[in-house]
């Protein structure tokens, strides 16, 4: 008798763990939003401004909780993430195609990035093109035949990639100076004169070129937000354009169709949300919305473009 | 430019204007006491507080969450004094260049002595490093490029030749020590190539042996191992335990000026190179300290108050050098900046080049945040020491256990990491085997601090002067600092043999005092 009701209980809590799961119970606790990165960054930022706004648009007003975990250039979170409960509990924020890059290149990891959920693209943040004003170049015409010196943080930095096809596809001479700590450093590297040209994203670019040490050479966009600026179609290399910081979101492989349409659906609302746009606007941040299917989609058609790089890019 | 300046007072009023209003003095005080109790407990410091407030600053006024963090940011290095003094633990990695003399004081009863000095320099190192501020807001731009790669490596350099000090005549053990620190200081991610190494297939060690973990191992378990086995209490002799010297360490600082502006000065120009930091100012001070007196009452290393004095300063005006950076360029000076900026961009505000002129009103409100918390976090301080100091006189069954488990929370707390809790206990044994063997722990500290930016800096030259080594002597700056090793490193010989001289030609000691 005492075995059949130890039977029946445990049936019984096992009912109500995937029950509500399975269900449109969805979500009935704080879902936790990891970001590969420590605090402080672009990737954290805009994780932090998403979060309190997301938990509107999630039924059973539950929190959605930013948790930074740093590490291995982002691979630890990624780890955690890939092996993580597939409930819908845990997501985290992609830095793209940098975490495409391992892959592409035939690197072992302990994930494979292709089996993650895809819950939606948050942002395609455009890259410029900068030169140190120390250089005395002036319009992309005068990169050729330079001896360029680019820094980089290093060789799996989505700048490196997008830095290694620019130049080969434009036939540049760029030696990469791997070892500075993050975009703050790069910049001050430029203004220092000590390298010479660098990508960046459109926002910060333009907010040093204010100051007058680094210069918008080109923009990497099919329409310059700044007209004075020439884009990589002017340049006569009209798919660079591609070239890009993008944030993502996932889920561990296997989330259930069901949930990640919830899931989808709040950071879709999030994303149009007055004070996320007025943000937006306001710092410069572009927001470019993309939901589950088609966000997969775009992913795949970036492993693709990369792909025709993999020799390039696994150049030292 | 003096429409810049002029404009600058307003704003330095309109943010005065804040010193009136009890609630924005509520925000700084609840700022100060988060820096205060997260800087006191080891691995915790001042940018986890920073993280961790950011949700609480959602709801609040731009001004209010800036005077908050601002609290927190000139707190946490004097919270961290205290552990580093009583406890032989630093609270924060920068107040690890305190525990060499901090703690022999606490063992010989002056723990409220030497509480008294840190707090009190760390005070005065905080207000000078953001009084320089002030000064040299129209000249941030030419500090900042002042320093490159090559700059940077020879300032480790010039950081390592504090090895030769530290060792205390113990060079061979001394250079062991250090050899041991560079080894783990290589371990994880290559900073150059991105290749990982000495890993030994374990993924945790990836980004390096932490430093955190590891200090907390270094002198907070390996202490604690070694007071177990000892038995006691902190305070060698009880009886001899003077609690009521805290004035003494006020007047302490006092007397020793000297070394708390050159302290400061060392504190805020380091603090004005992004990416070096409060840790590495300490030491540099510290050393910088003990090259200044070469003949001290109380030997450095065995509780001279002014071991204490020289890295507190310097660690707290490291805050106003970390600003440099952030108005010149808008660009963080030090992990904290980097939270707080990454929290004013939440806010709605994009830091960049021009911050200074387009938000003035910001860092002029956080330049009076930090001004004002760093006096706040000291009369706190001296407020408590008292009843602090009384931890020096507790029994080993109550203390050990008691810190032990502390010192493991901090270490697991700052990533939420089992191996940081294994970093901490393998260096606590190693950090024991050195007390026990005599082996000088501060030597392995100061390469371990030091030999991820020395690697870095190295290969960094190289690759801007395309493989050309004479860019360590070609450039000014640079050229400076390797005058200055030198000298570090020479004067100590020649002044002895000076002094042998001298002592042969008197006849007073034929044999040399040295």
């Amino acid at each position: 008798m005492r075995r059949i009701i130890g039977i029946g209980a445990a049936f019984a809590a096992a009912m109500t763990v995937t029950g509500p799961a399975m269900a449109a119970g969805f979500p009935d606790k704080d879902i936790t939003f990891v970001i590969p990165y420590g605090p402080g960054g672009g990737f954290d930022t805009i994780v932090r401004k998403l979060s309190p706004v997301m938990q509107k648009y999630l039924p059973n007003k539950v929190n959605v909780v930013p948790k930074n975990i740093a590490g291995g250039g982002g691979k630890k979170a990624l780890v955690t993430l890939y092996r993580a409960k597939p409930d819908g509990y845990q997501i985290a924020i992609f830095n793209m195609p940098g975490m495409l890059l391992d892959k592409i290149l035939g690197q072992k990891t302990d994930y494979d990035i292709d089996k993650f959920t895809w819950i939606g693209r948050i942002a395609v943040d455009p890259y410029v093109l900068t030169a140190s004003a120390k250089t005395g170049i002036k319009s992309w015409k005068d990169l050729k035949g330079k001896s360029l010196k680019y820094a980089i943080t290093n060789y799996n930095s989505g700048s490196y990639v997008a830095g290694r096809i620019l130049s080969e596809a434009m036939g540049l001479k760029v030696t990469f100076l791997p070892g500075y700590k993050g975009s703050a450093a790069i910049s001050l590297s430029m203004v220092r004169g000590d390298t010479d040209v660098s990508l960046f994203n459109a926002a910060s670019g333009a907010k040093w070129a204010e100051g007058g040490d680094i210069k918008l050479i080109l923009a990497l966009e099919d329409k310059s937000q700044w007209p004075k600026v020439p884009t990589v179609a002017d340049a006569g290399h009209p798919d660079l354009s591609i070239l890009s910081v993008d944030r993502y979101v996932g889920a561990p492989p296997g989330l259930k169709p069901e949930i990640r349409k919830v899931i989808s659906e709040a950071l879709m609302k999030t994303l149009a949300d007055k004070e996320i746009q007025a943000w937006s606007k306001k710092t410069g941040r572009p927001v470019n919305p993309l939901a589950g299917e088609a966000a997969e989609q775009q992913l795949q058609k970036l492993a693709k473009f990369y792909a025709r790089y993999k020799d390039a890019l696994a150049k030292r | 430019m003096l429409d810049a300046i002029g404009g600058m007072a307003g704003a330095l009023g309109t943010a005065s204007l804040h010193l009136l209003d009890l609630n924005s003095l509520f925000y700084i005080f609840l700022g100060t006491c988060i820096g205060l109790l997260f800087g006191a407990i080891p691995g915790l410091g001042g940018t986890t507080a920073l993280a961790l407030m950011i949700p609480l600053t959602f709801g609040m006024e731009e001004a209010d969450a800036i005077l908050m963090m601002g609290g927190s940011m000139a707190a946490a290095t004097t919270g961290g004094s205290t552990s580093a003094i009583l406890l032989n633990t630093p609270g924060t990695a920068p107040n690890a260049a305190t525990t060499f003399d901090g703690f022999p004081l606490a063992v010989r009863g002056r723990a409220g002595e030497a509480i008294g000095a840190a707090a009190t320099s760390s005070a005065l190192g905080g207000l000078i490093g953001i009084f320089t501020l002030i000064l040299v807001i129209p000249i941030v731009k030419e500090i900042v490029l002042l320093f490159s790669p090559p700059e940077f490596f020879l300032l480790a350099i010039f950081g390592l030749c504090a090895i030769a000090v530290a060792a205390g005549g113990r060079l061979l053990q001394g250079l062991i020590g250090a050899a041991i620190g560079f080894a783990c200081a290589f371990v994880g991610f290559d900073p150059v190539s991105g290749v990982v190494r000495y890993t030994y297939g374990v993924d945790a060690l990836w980004d390096g042996i932490k430093l955190v973990p590891a200090l907390i191992g270094m002198f907070a378990i390996a202490q604690m191992i070694d007071l177990g086995v000892k038995g006691g209490s902190i305070a060698e002799d009880v009886t001899r335990v003077k609690i009521q010297r805290i004035s003494d360490g006020i007047r302490a600082t006092f007397r020793n000026f000297g070394t708390v502006v050159t302290g400061s000065a060392i504190g805020t120009f380091v603090g004005a190179i992004p990416g070096v930091g409060g840790t590495v100012a300490a030491f540099l001070s510290y050393t910088t300290q003990v090259q200044r007196d070469p003949n001290p009452d109380i030997p450095y290393g065995q509780g001279n108050i002014r071991g204490v004095i020289a890295p507190e300063a310097a660690n707290n005006a490291t805050d106003g050098g970390a600003l440099v950076p952030t108005l010149a360029f808008g660009i963080p000076g030090s992990a904290e900046t980097a939270v707080f900026l990454g929290a004013m961009v939440l806010h709605g505000l994009e830091p960049g080049p021009r911050l200074l002129f387009d938000h003035e009103d910001v860092v002029f409100t956080l330049i009076l945040s930090l001004t004002t918390a760093c006096v706040m976090a000291t009369v706190i301080v001296l407020l408590l020491a008292k009843p602090m100091t009384y931890l020096t006189l507790v029994d080993a069954p109550i203390l050990v256990p008691t810190v032990l488990i502390i010192s493991l929370v901090g270490a697991y707390v700052i990533n939420g990491e089992i191996v940081d809790v294994i970093v901490a206990l393998a260096f606590g044994v190693l950090g024991y085997l050195m007390i026990r063997f005599n082996y000088p722990r501060m030597t392995f500290t100061i390469a371990l601090v030091l030999g991820e930016i020395t690697e870095r800096s190295f290969f960094q030259a190289m690759g801007i002067s395309d493989g050309d080594w004479t860019i360590f002597f070609t450039r000014t700056v640079a050229l400076i600092l390797v005058v200055m090793c030198i000298l570090t490193l020479l004067v100590p010989s020649i002044r002895a043999v000076m002094e042998r001289r001298t002592a042969v030609k008197s006849g007073a000691h034929p044999g040399g005092t040295t």
